[in-house]
């Protein structure tokens, strides 16, 4: 679950993060000592490269030194240590036909990566990032010319499905606002969205919720096949909603993304 | 004695009328040496801040656009060039006939175009090879096959690659202009190809399955495009399964010991078996066995 750990009333707190065991300890006065166990078989592991695990093994340790709350948000996918993508791509298993000039209003689950930020009065600082279990890559576009994009499979329903996995607390909403503008029916099987600047909302008693995405679709005679521009819509996607503090620097300046490669 | 002094009186005045003859002239044509010479430095002085100034533009231009060494190398280039222009028309002006010049500087120029044909052809493959971009620095690549590293510098006249094995390899850069380049970090992606052989005895499906399941597992395997996981041959030994797994090529050599690491471990827990090669040897006349053990005939 996402929110506040207040570090000052325990001596030792221990958590779960999707498969990663996590303890903190008091060490004296205002100093804790940070550790995360990667279990072998998780995927987590397997993104630890072979010179950092010849090192560092399968734990993460460190020392917060003044620190009073820890706070735990769904990640916007731009600390990823590794900065291999500045897209998300997201697979849709049950595509959707639009008709010719009309749209609609879809919703997604996905299990995000997961920050655990260091609070000190208003400023976070990021402690540890903790991947999702899904985790998993792709390549839109030609190996010339495509991008890298951090891939999700997901199924689109008209009202949040719940998510029936094991990590259902961790899970996060995505709004897709998909307007088909051609004059054809078009089937969209997948998306690709820019993360640069994406702002995640918590939602009450909800899930939090990735900004809206919004789909414009066009056809495309030079190519022959519907293309369609992509971007965060910087609304927010459910009513009670907060901004996460650490990416609020984020908000505003938004970038697009042309699916020139089809849908 | 009278007639020798008269001869003598006239010699010394017509030497006496000659020099001063000469230098009448030459006094007279004084300003007109002053303005050839003032001439002629005036054209080396316009070249040389010509030049200068050409050449430095050349820099600030192609810095920004090509490597600073080979910009700086151009500019020198343009400079000496204009100067030699300007040496040229300036030696011109002084009425030196150039000819001999020409023919020495033809010659000279041929012999050390000679001596310097490999300086020349690794500088001149140089810009080529910036300009064609095969690689970038701290590409991954192989050249002719068998020097693979990283690409640590990029110089005027060579290239300097770090090996696998930490060494540092200094290639002309004419070789790896006329050599086969495989550069393998150009791409967005790159296949990690490995062959399985399992036994005759066992299921290649449920081996297929089991493979599947790890690539779909491995989080640095690329979803999109899918692997490729075929039984590609029947060997010697073993039934042989080709799986290529596609990744982001930075991760090559983490993802590469993963799969052979968790493709052993996982057919080994599934009791698949990876053979070695067995050969089956048929013998002429039949070898006396006993309880298992070969014993001499007698």
């Amino acid at each position: 679950m996402y929110g506040s750990i207040d570090l000052k009333s325990q001596k030792t707190i221990e958590f779960n993060i999707y498969d990663s065991q996590i303890k903190i300890t008091k060490v004296s006065g205002g100093t804790y000592r940070y550790t995360r166990i990667i279990p072998e078989d998780s995927a987590s592991y397997k993104l630890i490269s072979y010179s950092e695990l010849l090192t560092y093994g399968a734990r993460i340790e460190k020392l917060i030194n003044n620190a009073d709350t820890l706070e735990i948000f769904p990640d916007n996918w731009n600390n990823d240590p590794r900065k291999m993508y500045n897209h998300l791509m997201m697979r849709i298993s049950n595509p959707v036909m639009l008709p010719p000039n009309s749209g609609g209003v879809f919703k997604a689950r996905l299990l995000p990566d997961i920050a655990i930020y260091i609070k000190r009065s208003d400023t976070y600082s990021l402690l540890d990032i903790i991947h999702s279990p899904t985790y998993k890559l792709a390549l839109y576009g030609s190996p010339e010319s495509g991008i890298i994009a951090r891939y999700y499979n997901v199924e689109l329903n008209s009202q949040p499905s719940s998510y029936s996995g094991k990590y259902d607390s961790f899970s996060i909403n995505a709004v897709l606002n998909i307007a088909n503008q051609s004059d054809r029916w078009v089937t969209v099987s997948r998306l690709v969205v820019p993360i640069q600047h994406l702002s995640i909302y918590m939602c009450g008693g909800e899930p939090p919720a990735i900004e809206t995405i919004k789909a414009s679709i066009r056809w495309s005679m030079a190519i022959g096949k519907a293309i369609a521009t992509v971007e965060l819509d910087n609304v927010p996607p459910c009513r009670n909603y907060s901004k996460i503090a650490p990416y609020a620097a984020s908000y505003g300046k938004k970038t697009t993304y042309i699916m020139e490669e089809g849908l | 004695m009278v007639l020798d002094s008269i001869q003598l009186q006239e010699a010394t005045e017509s030497v006496l009328n000659a020099t001063t003859g000469n230098i009448v002239r030459e006094l007279a044509a004084l300003p007109q040496h002053a303005l050839l010479v003032a001439q002629v430095v005036v054209v080396l002085v316009v070249t040389y801040l010509i030049a200068r100034k050409i050449s430095s533009i050349a820099l600030k231009t192609l810095s920004t656009r090509i490597p600073s060494h080979i910009a700086s190398g151009i500019s020198k280039a343009v400079f000496y060039a204009i100067a030699l222009i300007g040496l040229t028309v300036a030696l011109g002006i002084a009425g030196i006939d150039l000819s001999g010049l020409v023919l020495a500087g033809t010659i000279g120029g041929i012999v050390v175009g000679f001596a310097a044909q490999n300086l020349l052809s690794n500088f001149f493959a140089g810009i080529l090879n910036y300009f064609e971009r095969p690689f970038n620095i701290g590409d991954y690549v192989e050249i002719s096959g068998d020097i693979r590293g990283f690409i640590i510098d990029i110089r005027m006249l060579s290239t300097y690659i770090r090996g696998l094995d930490g060494e540092i390899i200094r290639i002309p850069n004419n070789t790896i202009f006329t050599s086969s380049l495989i550069n393998r970090t150009k791409l967005k992606t790159r296949a990690v190809v490995l062959n399985v052989g399992i036994s005759y005895d066992d299921d290649p499906n449920k081996a297929l399955e089991i493979i599947k399941s790890i690539l779909d597992r491995h989080p640095l395997v690329l979803a999109e495009p899918p692997p490729i996981l075929v039984v590609s041959e029947l060997g010697d030994s073993s039934v042989n399964i080709l799986v290529k797994a596609w990744v982001v090529p930075q991760t090559y050599l983490d993802v590469r010991k993963d799969l052979v690491a968790m493709i052993k471990k996982e057919l080994e827990r599934n009791g698949i078996t990876i053979p070695f090669p067995q050969r089956v040897l048929h013998f002429a006349t039949p070898l006396g066995l006993e309880d298992g053990t070969i014993r001499d005939k007698p």
